[in-house]
């Protein structure tokens, strides 16, 4: 990595660490995922007769993961939103674009600031869980697994995000055009279920996506669809900017 | 004298819709050069300076700087250049120093050389007491001056300053002057702005932009050879043009002229003698403090946009 992408990286956490916004989404992220594991616990625990058949694992950590990654998906959004738009709207963009920096350098000095935020909150809400690990059956497989499936789609989101942040100089427009794109993302699954015809479509839900992760198998197939996505979006990204840069 | 060209522009033009901003500018800068680049808000000095600096592509025409071009080895190009925009293009939400050496690293500065390049960059813009503030704490004129340190943290050969002493007060205006000309040593510096005093004083040249194009490019000569004279029996302005080393009589009315004349020595003793011998009663001559002023509005009147 070269030095001007480190420190574009860096300057981009500290940035992110001076705002309330990235403490506020991390604090919440916890308090809501510790709060969304502790009712499952205390759900098993209340019904363990009727939920040792699925056993620990199915019932308190795949339902855990799945509000996880929903927090992934509302967190990006905000998390991306100034990323490259506030930039733009600020002027400094315009800064950037004169310093001895390519587009993908911007990106990806961009994207390496925002994932260093994006995987402590995938760190966080995996150590929430090791406490099962002393004093249940947990299956390390699905447990991994479900982990990977965040780091994936929390990796996808982020791309989506910087994308929709390289669209606009609103922020705030990033963030809700990132948002609608993610959540007809993941509600294409109901959609499928409910209208047969709708099936094909299904492939590309974001939550069918998950669902191999939630069991513990990860398919080449489901893996290579986010990385893909995010690829996709990443290189949208430099192509936006590289764009600007050149027709402003 | 070739050597020294550190930055050349040639047939620059750049389109904004159907408004064309620039229509084929030459500029060239040599070390050791201050460039006083003026025009009437709209000429096209902004979009110049942008396109120097890298940040806009132009429509036509290309930019070698350091011996780079700008389109086809834009890193290199772009790496010897220091930019100061209009608005300094500041992260408010950074300290002072974090924001210096964050544009130091991505301008190539090793990390080893980084904390001197900040300390320097600091100094010589004023800035020794702030380091550890957070940008947006500072005033407008600290902030100009944060913005002008991050344009020459990385010691770039060309200085390109859009308006660097807005938002200034008068001392911090004297300031950023003796830095310009202090820096400008062993550089080229590029500097806009609407004090035309301040070019005066500031600039080794003048260009000046209007409605695209360069309408004219020379070497500033102050006050040197431009005199105001005021005449009792004031003779028609071609009598004063026939008069040796008197390029142009400019009649203001009331007897009064404003003269450019060669830049030889003992030139005003000498007109003032063939004044005196010609009859035309010369009770006042003063060096033209306002010569700049006049050229500018003279070759900015009546083409306004």
């Amino acid at each position: 990595m070269s030095g001007a992408i480190a420190a574009l990286a860096g300057g981009e956490v500290r940035r992110l660490f001076r705002s309330p916004l990235a403490w506020l989404v991390l604090a919440l992220g916890a308090g809501f995922m510790a709060l969304d594991f502790m009712l499952l616990v205390v759900r098993y625990l209340e019904n363990a007769a009727a939920l040792r058949s699925i056993g620990v694992t199915r019932a308190v950590l795949v339902p855990y993961f799945l509000a996880a990654n929903l927090g992934a998906l509302l967190a990006a959004p905000l998390l991306t939103m100034n990323a490259i738009a506030g930039e733009r709207r600020d002027g400094t963009l315009r800064f950037l674009y004169t310093a001895p920096l390519g587009a993908v350098d911007i990106v990806a000095g961009k994207l390496l600031g925002v994932l260093t935020l994006a995987l402590a909150y995938v760190l966080l809400v995996a150590l929430i869980p090791v406490t099962l690990f002393w004093g249940a059956p947990i299956d390390p497989g699905i447990y991994l697994a479900n982990l990977l499936g965040l780091a994936l789609f929390t990796l996808m989101h982020v791309g989506l995000g910087l994308m929709c942040s390289a669209l606009t100089r609103q922020p705030v427009a990033a963030a809700l055009v990132a948002l609608v794109v993610s959540l007809s993302l993941w509600l294409l699954d109901w959609a499928a279920r409910l209208d047969p015809d709708a099936a094909t479509v299904g492939g590309y839900a974001t939550l069918a996506r998950l669902r191999g992760f939630a069991h513990g198998l990860v398919s080449s197939a489901d893996l290579a669809w986010f990385l893909i996505a995010s690829v996709l979006f990443i290189m949208l990204s430099v192509l936006l900017v590289d764009a600007d840069r050149r027709l402003a | 004298m070739t050597d020294d060209v550190l930055l050349a522009a040639r047939g620059l033009s750049r389109r904004f819709g159907p408004r064309t901003a620039l229509d084929g500018i030459d500029i060239t800068l040599r070390r050791g050069e201050v460039l006083g680049f003026l025009g009437l808000n709209g000429a096209g000095k902004s979009t110049t300076m942008q396109i120097l600096a890298g940040a806009l592509v132009a429509d036509a025409g290309h930019v070698t700087v350091c011996g780079h071009d700008l389109a086809r080895a834009p890193r290199a190009a772009r790496s010897v250049v220091g930019y100061l925009p209009q608005t300094p293009p500041l992260y408010d939400d950074m300290l002072v120093d974090e924001y210096l050496a964050l544009c130091a690293r991505l301008y190539g500065v090793p990390r080893a050389a980084l904390n001197a390049a900040v300390a320097r960059a600091r100094a010589r813009c004023g800035l020794g007491d702030v380091g550890r503030r957070l940008v947006r704490h500072l005033s407008r004129g600290y902030q100009q001056r944060v913005g002008l340190a991050q344009a020459i943290v990385h010691e770039p050969a060309v200085l390109i300053l859009d308006e660097p002493t807005n938002g200034l007060d008068p001392a911090q205006i004297r300031d950023v002057r003796a830095l310009v000309t202090a820096l400008a040593a062993e550089r080229a510096v590029m500097v806009s702005t609407h004090v035309l005093g301040e070019v005066r004083l500031l600039a080794t040249r003048i260009a000046i932009l209007h409605e695209g194009r360069i309408v004219h490019d020379a070497d500033n000569r102050g006050t040197d050879g431009h005199v105001r004279v005021r005449f009792t029996a004031p003779p028609a302005a071609a009598a004063l043009t026939a008069l040796a080393g008197v390029r142009t009589a400019e009649p203001l009315g009331d007897g009064r002229f404003a003269l450019d004349l060669e830049a030889e020595d003992d030139i005003v003793a000498s007109f003032a003698n063939a004044a005196s011998a010609a009859g035309w009663g010369l009770v006042e001559l003063t060096p033209d403090y306002d010569a700049l002023e006049h050229l500018f509005m003279r070759l900015t009147a009546g083409r306004a946009a």
